[in-house]
C-alpha cells in the first residue's frame, strides 16, 4: 500500500541487463566455439547449439516472467511440493540408461533435462521457507539438523549420479542461507569444522590410502581430477616403471584439459584475438566436447582477452551486486534468505567454473550461469533471476 | 532512492556474504590479470608451439662413385606439381560469395556444406586443369580432398608426381596462370647402371614416415632413404646426411601462415669406391656369358694393395627395383632357390676351394715339407689311402712340383701332404686368415671354415689331411678370401685387408668438411714365403696357363703372362637331384710384375679350366688394354682438402 510507487523502480533493471548481456554473450561464444569446427558439419539450423541455447533462454525468460506473477510468499508455501518433485526427478534419472556412465539426464525427446539444476532452486526455496520461521526457533539444534537434512538428501542423490560439482555447490548455498537466516554461528562453525575435518580425512583416504582401506569410493576420473589439482602422481607408490609410465601418460591426459584451458586464457592477452579467431578451440586443443559448456570462459578469454574476461566478471558482478541489493531490499527474512541463496548459487558457479578455467580450483563440471551451453542450466538460472525479481517486485506490498 | 550500498549496515550477516563474494572476485580478477596480462607471453609461446607443425626435410643422399668418378648410385630429380591451399583462400571466398548469392537465407550447417562443396569444386577444377595440361587427366576424389583438407591443409596438396621432362616443360610454359600451383622437387635414389655391381652397392629404400627418428616426432615427414644392403647400408651414416626441420605456423583455420626453417638439411657425403666400372662391366658380362643362368662370382683385386677392382655375383638384380615398392611376388622370386639373385656369392657364399687350395698346400710342402720341387713322383692316376680310392683327374705318369701344379695332380699333393702331416697345413691356412672374415663388408660376409689345431687334437684322420690337400673336406671359402689369397701369392706374401671404400667427399665442393681417405694397402699379415718357393709356385701357375697341357690354358691372353690355378670341388649340393661341382680359377697377372688378381667361381660348372678360365681370359683381355688406373685415394675435385688419414674409419 505505498502511496507513491513511482519513486521505487518496479524491477531490478541492473540484474535484467546483466542477465540479458550474459545470455547474448553466451550465444555468441557458443557459436564461436562450435561453428569453427574443422571436421563434420552439424545438421539442421535448429540443431545449432547457439540456436538451441537461445530457445532455452526464451523459454526460461517466459518461466521467469510467470514466476513473477505470484508473490514469492505464496510460492514459498508450495516449496515443499517443489522440493519433493525435484527429489523425485533426481531419483528418476536412475531409471534411464546412463550416458557416458553417469545418470544425470531425463530424456525428453527434444532435449535432455538435468534435474540437478532444478534441485538447486528447489533446495533454495524449501530452505528459505523452512528458515522463515521465527528467529527464536532457529536456535533449536533440531531446526538446524532438519535444515541440514533438507540439503543432504538432494546432495547425496546428486553425488551418486555422480555429479560432484552440482552436489558440492549445494553446501555453500545451504550454509549461506542458514547463516543469513539467523541460525546461531557456533552451530554452523561446528558443522563446518567437523565437515572440513571429515572432507580432509576423506581426501586423504581417497588420495593416499591403499585400496582396501578406502572407505569412500570416488570414480577413478574424480580421483584423478583431485590428483591433478593437488599435483599428485597417478601411480601407486610401489608402481613398476611400466605402470609409472602409464600413469604419467594418463596424468597428461587428465591435466591436458586444464593445461589447454590455461593456454587459451593466457594467450588471449589483454585484448584477445577476436571473435571466432581463437586457435585453441578451432584446432581442437580445447576439447570439442566441453569448449562450449564447461570451458566457454576459456573461449571468451582467448578471443576477447583480459578485457573480455573483465566484461564477463563485470556482468556477473552486476548480477550478484543486484542480487545482494534485492536481499537487502526484501520485505522479510524469507525474501532475504531466498535472495542470499540465489546469490550464493550464482557466485559458487562463477567462482568454481572460472576458477577451474584458470587453475584456481580443481576441474569440476559446473556450468557458467547463463553463458555455458546447456538448456537445463539456462532455464534454471533464469528461473532464479525470476525469483529475485519477484522478491524485488513484492518488496513493499505489505 | 537507489542505494549504491545494497546492504543495510545493521545486517552484518549479509555483509559477511558480500565480503566473501568480494574476496572471490578479487581472487578471480587477480589470477586473470596474472594469467592473461603478466604471463601472456609465456602462454602465447605455448600456444604458438602447438600451432607449429613440424615438417621433416630430407637431406640429399651422397652419391656412390667408382674410382674414376663414374656414378654408381646417384640421385634423380623427381618433379611433382603441388597446390598451396592457403593461396586459394581469396578464390574460395569469391566463388563462395557467387554461389551463396544463388541461395536464400542459409543455416550455418547449409552454409558449411556449401562452403565445403565450393572448396572442392575450386580445387577440383584446378586439379583437372593441371592433370590435363601434363597429359594425365585425372579426377580429384572428394573424399581424398576432404581428408587432406581436414587433417593436413597446411601441407601442399600433391597433384601429379613423377613428371617427365616434357611434362615439366609443358607445365612451366602453360601452367603459370593457374593459381596456387607450384613445382616441387624431390630427390629419388637411382642406380644409373642398373644391375651393375648391385651386390656390392646394395640398395637404399625409403624410410618409414611413421617411424620416429631419435625420439623426434614430426607432424609431416617427407621421406628420404636408408641404406639396407651392400655399401649403401655399411656406409649409410656417411651417405645419409642429416634431415632438416621446417616449422609451419598455422592459423586458426589450419592454413599455413608462416614457414620457418629451423634446421637446414645437411646433404650426405659422396663415397668413392676402389671399384673400376670398366672392369666390373667385363667381369659381369664374362661371368654371365659362361653359361645359361650362371651362378657364380668374380673378384678382381689389385694385388699391390688389396683394392677391390670388381666384385661380381651372378645372377644379379636391379637395385632400382627396391627404390620403388617391391611386390611380394617379385620379392619371393628374388629369394628363389637355387638362384638366389640377392645372395652376394663373392662374400656371402662359401664353397670348397678344390685344387686352387693347392697353392697353399704347395707352399707348405716346399717350405716345411722338405719336398724337392724337381723330384719326380709317379702317379698311378689314383691314390689309395688305407683302402680308400681317391680319383685323380691328372693322368698317370711322372710329376715334378710344377707339372703337378699345372696338371693339378691330386696324387702328388696327397702323397707329399700326408708325408708332411697336418700341422704345417693348418699353420699355412692361418697365415692366409682362412676361416676368418676379410672385413670388407661387415655384416655381409661369411668367414668360411678352416680346421684349427684344436680340431686336429680332437681327432684327425689321414683321410682328412688327404681331403684338405686337394681343397676339400673341412675347408670352405668365399671367392673374396681366394682373391686375397692369390693376391698374397702374387705380391710376395702380403695378406691385405681388402678395401672397397676409397674416400668420402662432401657433396658441395665449398663445404668445410674435409675429404676423408680410407687407408690404402693395410697389411693384415705376411705369409713369410721365401723368394725361391714363390718363384717355383709362380712358375707352376704360369705353366698352368702357358703350357698346352695345363688345366688353365683357356685363360691364355697373347702378350700377357698369366699365372693361374684351376679348381673343381665335388660337393654334396644337388640341383635337380644331381650332385654339382663348384669350379674355380684363381689367377694373377702379369707374372713378372704382378698387378691384378682375378678369381672366378662358377657353381655347377664342368671344370675350372672349362667353365672359369675363359671368364678370366675375357677379363684379362680388358685389363691388358686398360690405361694405368687412376690413383683413387689421392685424386678428386677437393684435392687441396684431402687429409691423409691413417685411422681406420
Amino acid at each position: 500500500m505505498t502511496p507513491s510507487n513511482h519513486s521505487y523502480p518496479r524491477l531490478e533493471w541492473g540484474m535484467l541487463f546483466a542477465a540479458l548481456g550474459l545470455l547474448l554473450l553466451g550465444a555468441a561464444f557458443i557459436y564461436s566455439a562450435t561453428s569453427g569446427r574443422l571436421v563434420g558439419s552439424p545438421g539442421e539450423w535448429y540443431e545449432e547449439r547457439f540456436v538451441r541455447q537461445l530457445f532455452a533462454a526464451l523459454l526460461g525468460v517466459g518461466l521467469a516472467g510467470a514466476v513473477c506473477l505470484v508473490d514469492y510468499q505464496i510460492i514459498a508455501r508450495w516449496a515443499m511440493i517443489f522440493y519433493w518433485l525435484a527429489v523425485g526427478m533426481l531419483l528418476l534419472v536412475f531409471v534411464f540408461e546412463p550416458v557416458a556412465g553417469v545418470h544425470r539426464w531425463i530424456p525428453l525427446g527434444f532435449f535432455n533435462f538435468q534435474p540437478s539444476e532444478l534441485a538447486k532452486i528447489a533446495v533454495i526455496c524449501v530452505l528459505g521457507n523452512y528458515l522463515s520461521r521465527p528467529v527464536d526457533e532457529l536456535r533449536f539444534p533440531i531446526v538446524f539438523v532438519k535444515a541440514l537434512g533438507m540439503i543432504l538428501l538432494p546432495f547425496s542423490l546428486v553425488l551418486i549420479e555422480p555429479d560432484l560439482g552440482s552436489a558440492i555447490v549445494l553446501l555453500p548455498i545451504g550454509f549461506a542461507m542458514m547463516f543469513v537466516a539467523g541460525i546461531p554461528g557456533h552451530l554452523l562453525l561446528r558443522v563446518i569444522a567437523c565437515g572440513s575435518l571429515v572432507v580432509g580425512l576423506a581426501l586423504a583416504d581417497v588420495l593416499f590410502a591403499p585400496k582396501k582401506f578406502q572407505l569412500i569410493e570416488l570414480e577413478e576420473y574424480q580421483k584423478n581430477r583431485l590428483r591433478v589439482y593437488f599435483g599428485l602422481s597417478f601411480a601407486p607408490p610401489n608402481a613398476t616403471p611400466q605402470e609409472k609410465k602409464e600413469a604419467a601418460r594418463e596424468q597428461r591426459k587428465f591435466s591436458y584439459n586444464i593445461d589447454q584451458a590455461l593456454i587459451s586464457v593466457g594467450s588471449g592477452g589483454l585484448a584477445g584475438k577476436g571473435w571466432c579467431q581463437g586457435t585453441q578451440n578451432a584446432l581442437g586443443y580445447l576439447p570439442r566436447g566441453v569448449a562450449h559448456n564447461d570451458f566457454i570462459f576459456s573461449v571468451i578469454a582467448e578471443e576477447k582477452g583480459f578485457l573480455g574476461s573483465m566484461t564477463v566478471l563485470g556482468l556477473y558482478g552486476l548480477l550478484i551486486f543486484s542480487g545482494l541489493r534485492v536481499a537487502s531490499a526484501a520485505r522479510d527474512r524469507l525474501g532475504k534468505t531466498l535472495a542470499i541463496g540465489v546469490v550464493t548459487l550464482w557466485f559458487s558457479h562463477v567462482f568454481i567454473n572460472i576458477g577451474m578455467n584458470i587453475g584456481l580450483v580443481p576441474v569440476t563440471g559446473l556450468p557458467l550461469p547463463l553463458l555455458s551451453d546447456g538448456g537445463s542450466s539456462v532455464i534454471c538460472f533464469l528461473l532464479s533471476v525470476g525469483l529475485l525479481e519477484n522478491i524485488y517486485l513484492y518488496r513493499r506490498s505489505y | 532512492m537507489y542505494s549504491i550500498n545494497p546492504l543495510k549496515a545493521s545486517d552484518y550477516r549479509s555483509l559477511w556474504i558480500a565480503v566473501f563474494v568480494g574476496i572471490g572476485f578479487v581472487l578471480l580478477i587477480g589470477k586473470l590479470w596474472y594469467v592473461q596480462v603478466i604471463s601472456f607471453e609465456e602462454y602465447e609461446g605455448y600456444r604458438e608451439i602447438q600451432s607449429y607443425r613440424i615438417m621433416r626435410e630430407p637431406a640429399i643422399r651422397g652419391k656412390i662413385l667408382d674410382r674414376n668418378g663414374i656414378p654408381l648410385a646417384d640421385n634423380r630429380p623427381n618433379y611433382s606439381i603441388v597446390l598451396y591451399l592457403e593461396e586459394l583462400r581469396p578464390l574460395f571466398q569469391s566463388t563462395f560469395k557467387t554461389a551463396r548469392a544463388k541461395h536464400g537465407t542459409l543455416s550455418i550447417s547449409d552454409r558449411n556444406r556449401l562452403g565445403a562443396l565450393n572448396r572442392y569444386s575450386v580445387v577440383s577444377n584446378i586439379w583437372v586443369q593441371v592433370t590435363s595440361l601434363v597429359g594425365r587427366p585425372m579426377k580429384l576424389h572428394r573424399r581424398n580432398f576432404e581428408r587432406h583438407y581436414d587433417n593436413d591443409r597446411y601441407v601442399p596438396l600433391t597433384i601429379s608426381e613423377n613428371l617427365t621432362r616434357d611434362q615439366v616443360a609443358r607445365f612451366v610454359e602453360k601452367g603459370a596462370h593457374i593459381p596456387g600451383v607450384d613445382l616441387e622437387l624431390e630427390s629419388l635414389r637411382y642406380y644409373p647402371n642398373g644391375t651393375m655391381a648391385s651386390h656390392l652397392l646394395g640398395y637404399a629404400r625409403k624410410t618409414d614416415p611413421k617411424k620416429k627418428e631419435g625420439g623426434r616426432k614430426f607432424n609431416y615427414s617427407r621421406q628420404d632413404y636408408v641404406g639396407k644392403k651392400g655399401v649403401e647400408a655399411i656406409y649409410d651414416d656417411v651417405l645419409r646426411g642429416v634431415a632438416g626441420e621446417k616449422a609451419v605456423l598455422i592459423n586458426n583455420m589450419m592454413f599455413r601462415q608462416r614457414e620457418d626453417v629451423w634446421d637446414v638439411a645437411k646433404p650426405g657425403n659422396n663415397l668413392y669406391l676402389t671399384l673400376d666400372l670398366r672392369i666390373q662391366r667385363i667381369a659381369e658380362s664374362a661371368l654371365a656369358g659362361s653359361g645359361p643362368n650362371t651362378m657364380g662370382a668374380v673378384v678382381v683385386m689389385d694385388v699391390r694393395n688389396g683394392d677391390v677392382l670388381a666384385l661380381a655375383s651372378s645372377p644379379t638384380y636391379d637395385p632400382n627395383e627396391f627404390v620403388r615398392i617391391l611386390s611380394k611376388n617379385r620379392w619371393e622370386e628374388l629369394n628363389l632357390e637355387p638362384n638366389l639373385p640377392l645372395l652376394n656369392r663373392a662374400t656371402y657364399g662359401i664353397y670348397a676351394p678344390g685344387s686352387i687350395f693347392k697353392l697353399v698346400v704347395g707352399m707348405a710342402l716346399l717350405e716345411e715339407g722338405g719336398v724337392d720341387p724337381d723330384e719326380l713322383y709317379t702317379s698311378l692316376g689314383y691314390f689309395l689311402l688305407g683302402g680308400r680310392y681317391i680319383d685323380d683327374t691328372a693322368a698317370p705318369g711322372d710329376y715334378d712340383f710344377r707339372r703337378a701344379l699345372a696338371k693339378s695332380s691330386n696324387s702328388y699333393f696327397i702323397n707329399y701332404g700326408i708325408e708332411m702331416g697336418i700341422d704345417p697345413l693348418i699353420d699355412w691356412g692361418e697365415r692366409f686368415f682362412l676361416g676368418q672374415k676379410t672385413g670388407l663388408l661387415p655384416g655381409q660376409e661369411l668367414p668360411g671354415m678352416y680346421p684349427s689345431r684344436a680340431d686336429v687334437r680332437k681327432g684327425w684322420h689321414k683321410g682328412e689331411t688327404a681331403n684338405l690337400c686337394i681343397g676339400q673336406g673341412a675347408i670352405a671359402v668365399t671367392p673374396l678370401q681366394m682373391a686375397v689369397m692369390v693376391s698374397a701369392v702374387a705380391n710376395g706374401g702380403t695378406v691385405f685387408e681388402p678395401r672397397i671404400a676409397a674416400r668420402i667427399e662432401p657433396q658441395a665442393s665449398l663445404a668445410n668438411n674435409e675429404a676423408r681417405v680410407f687407408p690404402e694397402g693395410v697389411a693384415r699379415g705376411n705369409i713369410g714365403v721365401s723368394e725361391r718357393v714363390l718363384k717355383i709356385v709362380h712358375e707352376g701357375m704360369l705353366m698352368d696357363v702357358e703350357w698346352d697341357e695345363g688345366t688353365g690354358v683357356d685363360a691364355r691372353v697373347a702378350g700377357l703372362s698369366i699365372g693361374g690355378k684351376t679348381g673343381s670341388a665335388e660337393t654334396d649340393k644337388r640341383i635337380d637331384g644331381r650332385k654339382i661341382k663348384d669350379t674355380w680359377f684363381a689367377s694373377f697377372a702379369p707374372v713378372e710384375d704382378p698387378r691384378y688378381a682375378v678369381v672366378v667361381l662358377v657353381v655347377d660348372g664342368i671344370s675350372g679350366g672349362t667353365s672359369c678360365a675363359p671368364v678370366a681370359q675375357q677379363i684379362y683381355e680388358v685389363l691388358q688394354d686398360l690405361p694405368e688406373s687412376l690413383e683413387v685415394s689421392h685424386q678428386g675435385p677437393s684435392l687441396a682438402n684431402v687429409r691423409y688419414s691413417n685411422d681406420s674409419f
